[in-house]
């Protein structure tokens, strides 16, 4: 009874709240209907005015972009104003008419102006016609506003880099939004004609810099002058970015690549901070922002320099020598080799029935290790490489960091290659033989890197065994300089490596400059550290020159890559290229206080 | 014995085994899909017979189906929650992998001819499914609380992957309702409000990009003067310029001009405000009301527990929707994509109305026949 009692009084429960719901429905229905009596009865004749009139107008209000910084504060890109003829369609009295006298004043495509007008998504919105207006023209058309009905001057801001190509392929550039871009960042409020990064950091950090747009609805009276603002939204600038790079490092390398076809990376291998990322031929990012000429443009992608291509992060090289430092680590981490064990050299290696040449031809004779790494002794790594085996010796170029994207904060890189059996018989449908393994040990044959992975390889070595993430953004502040993202806490991880076979490895490294194959950057201010290589290539007389670097050797503070392709000149002109620039940088007092 | 006049009024029904439709239910109904199909003609000019044919079609295939749902019984429908539940959110799953997209998302999976829009019978299947977990066993523990949170949050994940927020985020107060009606204490769904609320935040590392942005100007349209933001002015002109008779028939030029997105679908109340003015919005909700009022009543008085959740949620989630597509025009509501039920223009959201309109007649019949 007592149960039953219960549950009825539960059923009652229940029933009240289905009527409590139906309380709160009728109340939120009767505040609508009161929100839309509001609308149709009091706002009602306003409104309808304004639906017949169409005496409403956007004015959309551009944000400025954010500028970048080079780490010390130096402005690598900026804004200038500049301003644009638009159209607003629903403006217009005659269409026809106003086409035609406005190609009186100003160079215009009839027929595409007509088209671009008549299909504006937004009839209110401003249609840009042309951009870049001269002073005069500005002047002209704001004093004879009456006799172009519809016609505004829109003052957009115009990117700049002051320093023009240096660091252009870093820095990258601004254009007009493509159709493909469009599509993919529509939610981020980017529109039609709106300009976006293309290239380096304006790409990668768009987000960041691109600010956000404001906007004013106006409403104007039957000549089109404003009444009174219905509504306002300023637009939000930009994040200003500061970068890891050294304007004063970047200009340095630059200069001593010179004409040079190549590229340079410089940064701390303790961290992956970048300071220096260079690749020639470059191009003045500028062009882009006045709106590039369908020549122009063409000319610049099918030169066959590749000026836009940013060697450093997207080329493609045989490491050649360098890789004899993976090869050296791969060896005594697996035992397969004690530091005093030889190999003789008689300046070639026979595998089969090929012969593999040392680039000594006269041999080296019977060497260890260290000599063999000093010398860069091809016929020693011949034999090395065969005993480690293909698949150690790409097991340990993975753990350097090679065949993957360094995860630097760009838009794209290359992975480059590191050869298996696997790889080759699904991408070349054949096994792998000892004369791929004799190829791959002094990094010829399949292999691939870029000098960004390099930069890794070397930072490895310098920093005693950690595997760096290189990065390029330092932190990114909002207008009131408040941080909004900081890379203060860069990841790198352990490889694992022995210390006393890193120690070993950094010897041999010193004698390399001390008295091998890299005596060329040898100089009075500072020590060096570092691995020649000469890639072959299709054009057997113009090698790429490779130095992977670091300085000092004791303490190292800075690393670098250095890479020529196809050098003209008979000698390692890379490593003479690092010598001159560590010689310049650390002669230069405190041109290293920014570091830790 | 005092059983209550709910209990009473149940006696009364049992003596009557065939009781009669719900006619009010059901022509209120077809009044309000018809008037849909004739509105979407008068605006759909230049090409008015496009949206006009389909939406007869789609509203004739959905009449089918509610006279076929009306012979099923509330039993049915109890044992097929898990099933149809589970086919739901495979079709949810299937439009990520194969659907179709339009404006960057996707939601449309194509059948022969059809498209379908697998989120909106979802929202059926969650009323379902959490009618017969709440219904089941005594008391509504946390247990219960749990598992019915997943199965909603579920779809609502896969939905909002697809992504369509407003569609997800409907689903959220259709659980809290249906907890309400299913007797949780007070005490319980506060905990959970309040849950909810110190939880959102840290949603938000999880989101993508676009879906923060979209997220902010949800909250706060004012930041998109530009976007979201003259479609909610433009709106209200449309929907004030109607005034208290509206423009007539075939007289929403401002929609006409296309000045509004998504006329049809998302912003329909806009035209039907410009056209028929202040009278014709007070018929509309007028017909709304009745349809909430007869459902009300059937989830009154059904003798289940199940059955009243179901009808519950149903109506429920027709106010819901009422209530934010025609807030958003009137600048209640921030700017989202959800259909008016009935009316707007879309087959799978007509489909899933009416088929719930079904439900609720037959639970209206037959009830208390188990």
């Amino acid at each position: 009874m007592l149960s039953k009692r219960h549950a009825s009084q539960e059923g009652e429960k229940l029933e009240r709240r289905v009527s409590l719901v139906a309380i709160v429905m009728v109340i939120c229905l009767a505040i609508l209907l009161v929100r839309v009596a509001w609308l149709q009865l009091v706002e009602g004749e306003r409104y309808f005015l304004l639906s017949k009139n169409s005496r409403l107008r956007l004015l959309p209000l551009s944000p400025t972009r954010g500028v970048i910084l080079d780490r010390k504060g130096k402005k690598l890109a900026g804004n200038e104003a500049r301003f644009s003829l638009a159209v607003v369609p629903s403006n217009v009295a005659e269409l026809d008419e106003l086409i035609n006298d406005l190609s009186k004043v100003v160079q215009l495509d009839k027929e595409g102006v007509r088209e671009k007008l008549l299909s504006a998504p937004n009839p209110f919105r401003p249609v840009s016609l042309k951009k870049n207006l001269g002073m005069s023209l500005v002047t002209f058309l704001l004093e004879r506003e009456e006799d172009f009905p519809g016609v505004v001057i829109v003052t957009d801001p115009l990117r700049t880099y002051p320093f023009a190509e240096t660091g252009s392929h870093l820095v990258g550039y601004v254009a007009e939004v493509s159709q493909k871009e469009l599509v993919l960042s529509s939610s981020f409020g980017v529109e039609m004609g709106d300009l976006v990064g293309k290239m380096g950091i304006e790409k990668a950090y768009n987000r960041y810099l691109q600010g956000e747009k404001g906007g004013r609805q106006i409403e104007v009276d039957a000549h089109g002058r404003p009444l009174r603002t219905i509504s306002e939204a300023d637009p939000l600038s930009g994040y200003d970015t500061y970068l890891t790079i050294d304007l004063e490092m970047q200009k340095v390398a630059e200069e001593e690549l010179g004409a040079r076809k190549g590229a340079v990376v410089i940064g701390d291998p303790h961290t992956g901070e970048i300071l220096a990322l260079v690749s020639h031929p470059s191009f003045n990012p500028g062009l882009f922002s006045r709106g590039l000429s369908r020549e122009k443009w063409e000319e610049l992608k099918n030169n066959p320099q590749d000026p836009l291509q940013n060697r450093a992060v997207r080329g493609e090289y045989p490491p050649a020598s360098t890789f004899k430092i993976v090869v050296a680590m791969a060896a005594l981490e697996t035992h397969r080799i004690g530091i005093k064990d030889t190999f003789f050299c008689p300046g070639y290696y026979q595998v089969g029935n090929r012969v593999f040449k040392c680039w000594n031809e006269y041999g080296h004779g019977r060497i260890a290790l260290r000599e063999a790494m000093i010398e860069s002794c091809d016929a020693y790594f011949y034999q090395l490489g065969l005993r480690v085996g293909v698949e150690k010796i790409a097991h340990f170029a993975n753990l350097f960091g090679m065949g993957e994207p360094t995860g630097i904060d760009l838009a794209s890189e290359t992975q480059g290659l590191v050869p298996t059996r696997a790889w080759k018989r699904e991408n070349r449908a054949d096994s792998w033989y000892h004369g791929d393994t004799a190829n791959l040990s002094i990094g010829q044959g399949y292999i691939l890197a870029s000098p960004l992975q390099m930069f890794r390889v070397i930072s490895a070595v310098a920093n005693g065994g950690y595997l760096i993430k290189p990065y390029l953004v330092k932190r990114i502040v909002d207008v009131h300089g408040k941080v909004v993202k900081e890379n203060s806490h860069p990841s790198r991880k352990k490889i694992g490596l022995s210390s006393s076979n890193l120690k070993f490895l950094q010897r041999s490294l010193a004698g390399v400059v001390s008295e091998g194959t890299g005596w060329r950057a040898r100089n009075e201010t500072v020590s060096i550290s570092g691995k020649t290589g000469t890639a072959q290539t299709s054009d057997e007389d113009r090698p790429h020159n490779w130095l992977l670097s670091y300085a000092p050797s004791d303490k190292p503070r800075l690393a670098a890559v250095v890479l020529v392709e196809n050098r003209e000149e008979d000698i390692s002109i890379a490593a003479q290229i690092s010598g001159r620039i560590f010689s310049r940088i650390f002669g230069e007092e405190d041109s290293l206080a920014s570091l830790r | 014995m005092n059983e209550g006049a709910g209990a009473l009024r149940r006696k009364e029904a049992m003596t009557d085994s065939h009781r009669r439709y719900d006619w009010m239910l059901l022509g209120t109904t077809l009044v309000l899909s018809l008037w849909g199909i004739v509105h979407l003609y008068t605006i759909g000019f230049p090409d008015q017979g496009y949206y006009f044919v389909r939406q007869s079609i789609w509203v004739g295939m959905g009449m089918a189906l509610l006279f076929f749902f009306v012979r099923l019984k509330p039993r049915f429908w109890e044992k097929a929650s898990y099933p149809l539940y589970g086919i739901f959110c495979f079709t949810l799953i299937l439009v990520l992998i194969a659907g179709e997209g339009s404006h960057g998302a996707q939601r449309w999976l194509k059948i022969g001819i059809f498209s379908f829009q697998p989120s909106e019978f979802a929202k059926l299947g969650v009323i379902l499914i959490l009618a017969k977990v709440l219904a089941s066993g005594k008391g509504v523990g946390w247990g219960k609380l749990g598992l019915s949170l997943s199965l909603t949050l579920l779809p609502v994940i896969l939905i909002v992957l697809q992504p369509d927020l407003g569609s997800a985020l409907v689903l959220l107060p259709l659980w809290l309702g249906m907890l309400f009606l299913a007797g949780t204490s007070l005490k319980k769904i506060a905990v959970i409000v309040g849950a909810g609320m110190s939880l959102f935040p840290l949603s938000f590392p999880f989101l993508r990009p676009y879906q923060k942005v979209r997220i902010m100007t949800f909250l706060n349209p004012q930041r998109d003067p530009l976007g979201a933001g003259w479609s909610s002015l433009q709106s209200k002109i449309a929907l004030g310029s109607g005034r208290l008779l509206g423009k007539g028939m075939g007289g929403a030029v401002h929609t006409r001009l296309k000045f509004l997105p998504q006329p049809f679908t998302d912003f329909i109340f806009a035209s039907l405000g410009e056209e028929w003015g202040f009278m014709g919005v007070l018929l509309l909700l007028t017909l709304y009301s009745l349809i909430i009022f007869r459902g009300i009543k059937i989830a009154k008085e059904t003798g289940s527990l199940f059955a009243r959740l179901v009808s519950g949620g149903i109506i429920m989630l027709l106010f819901f929707q009422v209530f934010i597509s025609l807030g958003m025009v009137a600048g209640l509501m921030p700017v989202t994509g959800i259909p008016l039920p009935l009316m707007s223009y879309g087959g799978s959201s007509v489909l899933m109305f009416l088929m719930a309109i079904g439900i609720l007649v037959s639970i209206d019949r037959l009830g208390l026949k188990y």
